[in-house]
This record gives structure tokens, C-alpha cells and sequence, in this order.
């Protein structure tokens, strides 16, 4: 185990989540007539304020395309999300491993459920964000699906 | 051949001698017993009939002709009239005829087999029709590989398949809508600030 993994493995017992709060939402119609569900393009983003508490914004930049990709429409998010630590102030390395890992599994929850219900209350089918690739690809190969089965 | 002819015959023989007379017999022992019944019911709960007609909800003439037999009682009336007087009226019978083995009651009749049928497989089709508000899609649900006739209003479109058990347990076989298709999310990039 590097030191780096060391610093952020710590920083899961120092780091307590105070509030995750919905800081910002934008939503943009885009030119699309027909709704069919596409391809979904999605930016995820974390910026971190180094102070007491620490706090990160998760951004999430969403544009969903139809079947002839045309923008249907575009989400935009911003989640905040406030550690207190206890101890010595982290490291900036240990903290920004801590944003890439920790912090999502307990952001993406989240963002997962703002985006399903907001695509259906525009009247879309619902979107569930797609989590963690490999873990999944992982568990398709066990379940054994037939090729062509999958949808992404 | 007649009472005259035999005198060795009691008045009950030559009346079971025939089935009219037999079930004459056998109708004329049940209410006796149900006029038993009725009088052992009655003096032991020393109940009057003033009250027993309160509780039945009929005058007190009615309940002298249930407690004496007069016409015919319904096997429900004397269920009442027992219950009013604080007991409950169980029916029984008896083999009477040689032969004839005791009734049993409790017993289950044979199971029916269950005979597994495989699922019916069904196409999932939205079809226009023309109603009162405008042209309307509404969902067809068609045996697979069915053929459809097109309405005025435009072929039916299919939207997916589905099977369909004994049960009514509906299972999709390919999605009804398409899905949006979108990468998995593993780490988020971190923003220069």
C-alpha cells in the first residue's frame, strides 16, 4: 500500500459527511422532436474547497440524445457535499484520492436518483445512471447473459 | 299381496314394504326426533316461549306450533329455535341398509393433477383508433406471430414481447421501450479550482 492509499484509507474514519445538499440545477431543452431514448453523454466533476469544513461540489453535466442524436435535452447539477474531519488537516494528495473513491459512493446515490426523476418529469424515460463499469461488467459475465443482451 | 293375506306382517312392514312408504317412515322418524329434540332443548333450559319468541323474532303462537311439530320444520328453523335456547344442531346418519358403510365427513376428494402448461408467448402492439377525443394509441396484446390488419389509422406498432404463465406471472422477453445507452460512471474528474 502506497502512502497516498495509506492517507486516504485513514481518512475514512476521520472524515464524518455533515450535510449534501442540491446546490444548483439547470435544465435546457434542446432541438430534438422525437424523444426516443439515445445515447446519454455525462460529465462528472468534483471540486474540493480545502477549509473547515471540506467541502466538494459534484458537478454533473448531462446531455441526452435520441436515436438520430439530436439533443433532447441537457441536466445540470451541482451537489454539495460537507466533511468535517477530526485530527491533523489532510493532506491535499489524501483528499483529492478520497473524492475520486469514497466520496462517490456516497454522492452518485444521489445524483443517480436526481437524474431518474427529473428525466421523468419531463416526461422521458427515466435515466439510472450506470455505476461502476468493471464491477458491473464483472457481475454480467457471472449471470452469464447472452451476448447481445447487453445494453450498456 | 296384502295385510289381509299375511296377518304374520306389522303395520311398519307393510308400510316399508314400498319406497313411498319407507321414506314416509324415515321423514316421520326425523321429526320426531326433532320434536324431542325441541322438548329436551326446552326443559332443560327452562326458557318460556315468551322469550324464545323475542329472540326468534316471531309471535309466541308460532314458536307453540315449531315446539310441537306442527307442519313441516325447516332443518333451519329447528337450528334456530336450538340455538335460541343455548344448543347447537348437529345432523348425523346412519347406514340402515346391509351392505351400506359409515359416512365419513372429513375426507378430501381425489386432487386434481396439475398439468404443467408452458408459457404462451404474446406480441405487445400500440394500435391507433379513432375516438371521440382524436386518434388515440391504445395496447393490443396478440398471440405471437399473429397477423394483424392494419385500421385506417395506421399499422399497429409492435413494442416488444412478453410471455405470459398459467399463473398470469407476465415476463418481458425483450424490452417494451428502447433505453438510454450511456457509459458506466467509475471516477469523477477532478476540477482545477
Amino acid at each position: 500500500m502506497t502512502d497516498v492509499e495509506e492517507d486516504t484509507a485513514a481518512l475514512l474514519g476521520r472524515l464524518e459527511l455533515q450535510a449534501l445538499i442540491l446546490d444548483e440545477c439547470r435544465v435546457k431543452r434542446g432541438r430534438a422532436e422525437d424523444a426516443t431514448p439515445g445515447d446519454v453523454q455525462t460529465d462528472l466533476s468534483v471540486a474540493i474547497a480545502h477549509g473547515d469544513p471540506i467541502v466538494f461540489t459534484v458537478r454533473t453535466l448531462n446531455a441526452f440524445h435520441n436515436q438520430a442524436d439530436d439533443m433532447i435535452a441537457e441536466i445540470e447539477a451541482s451537489f454539495s457535499a460537507s466533511y468535517t474531519y477530526t485530527g491533523d488537516r489532510p493532506t491535499e494528495r489524501a483528499v483529492q484520492n478520497y473524492a475520486r473513491e469514497a466520496l462517490m459512493i456516497q454522492v452518485l446515490p444521489f445524483v443517480r436518483e436526481f437524474l431518474a426523476s427529473m428525466t421523468n418529469r419531463l416526461g422521458l424515460t427515466p435515466f439510472y445512471l450506470p455505476l461502476f463499469g468493471p464491477a458491473a461488467e464483472v457481475l454480467r459475465t457471472a449471470q452469464q447473459v447472452p451476448p447481445g443482451a447487453d445494453r450498456g | 299381496m296384502t295385510y289381509q293375506n299375511n296377518e304374520e306382517r306389522s303395520l311398519y312392514e307393510e308400510r316399508a314394504s314400498t319406497w313411498v312408504g319407507l321414506l314416509g317412515l324415515a321423514a316421520a322418524a326425523a321429526a320426531w326426533q326433532v320434536v324431542r329434540l325441541f322438548t329436551a332443548a326446552r326443559a332443560a333450559s327452562g326458557i318460556s316461549s315468551k322469550t324464545l319468541a323475542e329472540r326468534m323474532s316471531v309471535t309466541e303462537g308460532r314458536v307453540s306450533q315449531i315446539l310441537s311439530g306442527e307442519g313441516n320444520v325447516h332443518i333451519a328453523t329447528a337450528a334456530r329455535v336450538l340455538r335460541a335456547m343455548g344448543y347447537e344442531l348437529t345432523l348425523t346418519a346412519v347406514p340402515v341398509d346391509p351392505g351400506k358403510p359409515p359416512l365419513v365427513l372429513n375426507r378430501r376428494g381425489p386432487r386434481k393433477q396439475a398439468v404443467a402448461r408452458p408459457d404462451r408467448a404474446y406480441d405487445v402492439y400500440a394500435q391507433m383508433f379513432l375516438t371521440h377525443e382524436g386518434p388515440r394509441a391504445f395496447p393490443l396484446l396478440v398471440p405471437a406471430h399473429d397477423t394483424l390488419r392494419t385500421t385506417p389509422y395506421g399499422t399497429p406498432v409492435k413494442l416488444g414481447e412478453v410471455t405470459i404463465s398459467d399463473r398470469g406471472q407476465v415476463r418481458p422477453i425483450r424490452p417494451i421501450r428502447p433505453e438510454w445507452q450511456a457509459k458506466a460512471t467509475e471516477k469523477p474528474r477532478l476540477a482545477t479550482t
